[in-house]
């Protein structure tokens, strides 16, 4: 290739990795520092010349950054590859666990080596993501897979069995006491998932 | 302005040491494979890769997603199928382009299919592939010979630069979002509740709640790192990786991530590209 199309080449795409992402920027919200009212907030806490130049810096961020990156999302979004990497920025403010009952028995909590029936499954990371949601959103959206998933295999594992429940508990670290937030609850000859009342 | 431009050209022209990239380009399929192999064992796969509608856990649509119209059943676990078999030729190094678009582009349909459990660590992994495509990584460490000792350095550079991203994007995330809760040094950190919380992390929270301080140390420490990332453009670059690896060792060791440490360390080889510590070995391998 010609070396001056390569190094031309290059450096779009170094342009367009830092436009998409940008350290710090990219944490910042659309909204930042746009109203009067937060620009005086700042002014307030921050002095004058910090917040001029934090304005400027939104502003370019919110009129410039962001229309170029939101251009090349349709590209990333084929690959699947969103250039957004604000990883662990915070945590819940509650500590949460799933709880599986079949009939009046406990066979899993979430970090309980006593009660891990389907621990492999609800814990391995593709599944993870799904189980928390559930637990900490009632009524998110994949909630009701989920819940038809573990059915499916207590099922099959107690033939038995006449109802399950997933129950997503709740309470204060370090969870000493837990309280259930939300449950779903199936039973035979049906197996139809439904809140729990 | 001409001058600047010939030394980009020079720079971004050089050629480097072709073992870390191909080590990358071995590790990171094995990893991804080990990681599909996983469900594989634990039979997820009907239950992820297919819609609510057939039977599976997700209900969400992707307009991106077109595996599902070939077929709504089979498409998802035959998808499965056909990445592994091409993420196997990519780390032997046979049919490399062609094996690692299709594993890319297979890779990224699963995604959609299942939006939800495709985290971060995925669309890190896809980026460094589709940087791979375009590298000559297979020239080394392959089934195929000869091996080239030398190949051209950009795809390592670019490789370089997005893990400056991801890491700094991460630490400042932390720093703006919350500092007081991962500086400060009072109640319990951020990183105590994120790997003590039982549906992400392993660590016991009652006893971890004794050792408080030195979590908030680990905060610290994290985002030190994070922000540290600048250091992977020069030549002190394999001191910050050895602090990253103790980063990823730690994370797996606390958390429930699968594979997500492992797929980042698998990058890590180029990392070391310019150590002294591996060229001291090539130095008294050829003398």
């Amino acid at each position: 290739m010609n070396e001056h199309l390569r190094g031309g080449l290059l450096l779009a795409v170094y342009a367009a990795l830092t436009l998409a992402a940008p350290p710090a920027l990219d944490f910042l919200q659309k909204h930042h520092l746009r109203s009067e009212g937060a620009q005086a907030k700042a002014r307030a806490n921050f002095g004058a010349v910090p917040t001029a130049i934090g304005v400027a810096v939104t502003t370019v961020n919110r009129e410039v950054r962001i229309p170029a990156a939101d251009a090349l999302l349709p590209i990333q979004r084929v690959f699947r590859i969103e250039q957004s990497w604000n990883f662990y920025s915070g945590s819940l403010d509650q500590l949460h666990r799933l709880e599986v009952w079949i009939d009046d028995g406990l066979v899993y909590r979430s970090g309980d080596p006593e009660y891990g029936w389907l621990a492999d499954e609800l814990t391995s990371r593709r599944l993870r993501p799904i189980v928390q949601a559930t637990v900490v959103t009632e009524g998110s959206r994949n909630a009701r897979g989920l819940a038809r998933f573990v059915v499916k295999r207590a099922r099959e594992e107690f033939p038995d069995a006449r109802e399950v429940t997933l129950a997503a508990t709740r309470g204060d670290f370090p969870g000493l006491t837990m309280e259930t937030a939300h449950s779903l609850t199936a039973r035979g000859p049906d197996w139809v998932v439904e809140p729990s009342k | 302005m001409a001058r600047l431009w010939r030394r980009w050209l020079t720079w971004s022209g050089r050629e480097v040491d072709a073992r870390p990239l191909a080590l990358t380009r071995v590790l990171l399929p094995i990893m991804l494979l080990l990681d599909m192999a996983r469900l594989v064992q634990l039979g997820l796969v009907d239950d992820l890769f297919r819609h609510y509608d057939q039977g599976g856990i997700n209900v969400a649509l992707n307009p991106h997603l077109w595996l599902d119209n070939l077929s709504p059943m089979w498409g998802g676990p035959v998808a499965v199928g056909v990445v592994m078999a091409a993420l196997a030729c990519v780390a032997a190094g046979v049919l490399y382009r062609p094996a690692l678009l299709v594993a890319l582009v297979g890779y990224a349909q699963l995604g959609h299919l299942c939006g939800p459990s495709d985290r971060g660590i995925d669309r890190i992994l896809r980026t460094v592939m589709l940087i791979l495509i375009v590298s000559e990584a297979h020239k080394h460490f392959s089934l195929k010979r000869p091996w080239k000792d030398r190949i051209p350095a950009w795809p390592q550079d670019l490789v370089r630069y997005l893990l400056v991203l991801v890491y700094m994007n991460s630490g400042f995330a932390k720093l703006l979002g919350d500092p007081a809760g991962w500086l400060g040094f009072e109640g319990q950190s951020h990183l105590y509740r994120i790997i003590t919380n039982p549906v992400a992390g392993h660590v016991d929270p009652v006893m971890a709640d004794d050792w408080g301080w030195v979590l908030w140390l680990g905060g610290w420490f994290t985002i030190g790192i994070e922000l540290a990332a600048p250091l992977l453009l020069t030549r002190h670059a394999h001191w910050w990786a050895l602090a990253g690896v103790a980063l990823h060792l730690g994370i797996a060791a606390t958390m429930e991530l699968g594979m997500f440490s492992w797929g980042m360390l698998s990058l890590y080889p180029i990392l070391f590209a310019e150590s002294p510590w591996l060229n001291a070995r090539r130095s008294s391998a050829s003398s």
